[in-house]
């Protein structure tokens, strides 16, 4: 009978990916589509690997923040949010859960709207860095600040598993990317490996804690 | 780390949400603890002792052992 449990637990969540990947399929391809043709019409310049990382992330925490948002405003969205893999659409969701929902839609709306904002300004410049930056980083900081106390708010009404997975997603970033920066400098005082600005720096260091977060978030049954 | 929350809370026919609630957790939590993904905090097991009206080690066991007076698990 338990050993049935987990079956149906492991299948739900299967299931729950499949959906969650067509849906990324089903978001990002039109957006690449766009992006070639605008690149192929040259209203684009090429970018760099590390304003395409940031985008790619930027766009994904967008989408994952806005569907969530979306789906909070509703009680059928809400009780998919509750439980991704057997939605209860007559279960009632405590008015703090629909709030956990939207600070989560929060953090990711701003986490996209940031790491967007410096590329696509410089896109707009056609690659020339804003005459006055100014203002946009004074907005940036505003937006970081906001982040930081939605990121408090989230922590202090998050329970136990949830804390873990943030904890562990950040330890396991910070592990990673240590080793991997410093060995990455050592190969640059050698002279052996490329320099990488800061941008490129923040840009692996998002796509890691993406995949970090997923990865821990989904084996501590989250997913 | 074994536990009997998915069968006590089988019994009183409560959800897992239904138990989060009781519990102060998210259904998730209780879903993570009763697949073994997470080792649930002591504050939180004296909760689920005190809410099943059972000992500790009547709910949780740290091998496949048999649970005292249950003869199986």
């Amino acid at each position: 009978m338990m050993q049935d449990g987990h079956s149906e637990d492991g299948a739900r969540r299967m299931r729950t990916v499949a959906i969650m990947a067509v849906a990324g399929l089903g978001a990002g391809f039109p957006a690449g589509w766009i992006i070639g043709r605008l690149l192929k019409m040259h209203k684009v310049h090429a970018l760099p690997w590390s304003d395409e990382a940031a985008l790619t992330i930027a766009v994904t925490f967008l989408v994952c923040g806005l569907v969530i948002l979306g789906l909070s405003l509703g009680q059928r969205g809400r009780a998919i949010l509750a439980n991704p893999g057997a939605p209860d659409f007559a279960a009632i969701i405590r008015p703090a859960q629909v709030m956990f929902f939207r600070l989560q839609a929060g953090v990711l709306i701003l986490a996209g709207g940031m790491l967007a904002l410096p590329v696509l300004v410089a896109l707009i410049d056609d690659g020339a860095p804003a005459a006055d930056g100014t203002p946009l980083m004074a907005a940036v900081l505003a937006g970081f600040a906001l982040q930081t106390w939605l990121n408090v708010m989230i922590w202090r009404r998050a329970d136990e598993v949830f804390r873990r997975v943030i904890a562990e997603s950040g330890a396991a970033s910070f592990w990673l990317l240590q080793g991997a920066f410093f060995l990455w400098a050592c190969g640059v005082k050698l002279q052996v490996l490329p320099e990488i600005s800061s941008w490129g720096a923040v840009s692996i260091l998002m796509g890691v804690y993406l995949i970090l977060s997923t990865v821990v978030a989904y084996r501590r049954g989250l997913g | 780390m074994h536990n009997r929350l998915r069968v006590l809370r089988a019994e009183r026919e409560w959800s897992q949400a239904d138990l989060g609630e009781r519990l102060g957790v998210s259904r998730q939590a209780i879903n993570a603890i009763e697949t073994g993904k997470h080792i649930p905090s002591l504050p939180l097991v004296f909760r689920i002792s005190d809410l099943f009206e059972q000992p500790i080690e009547a709910i949780f066991r740290p091998d496949d052992r048999p649970y005292p007076g249950s003869g199986k698990f």
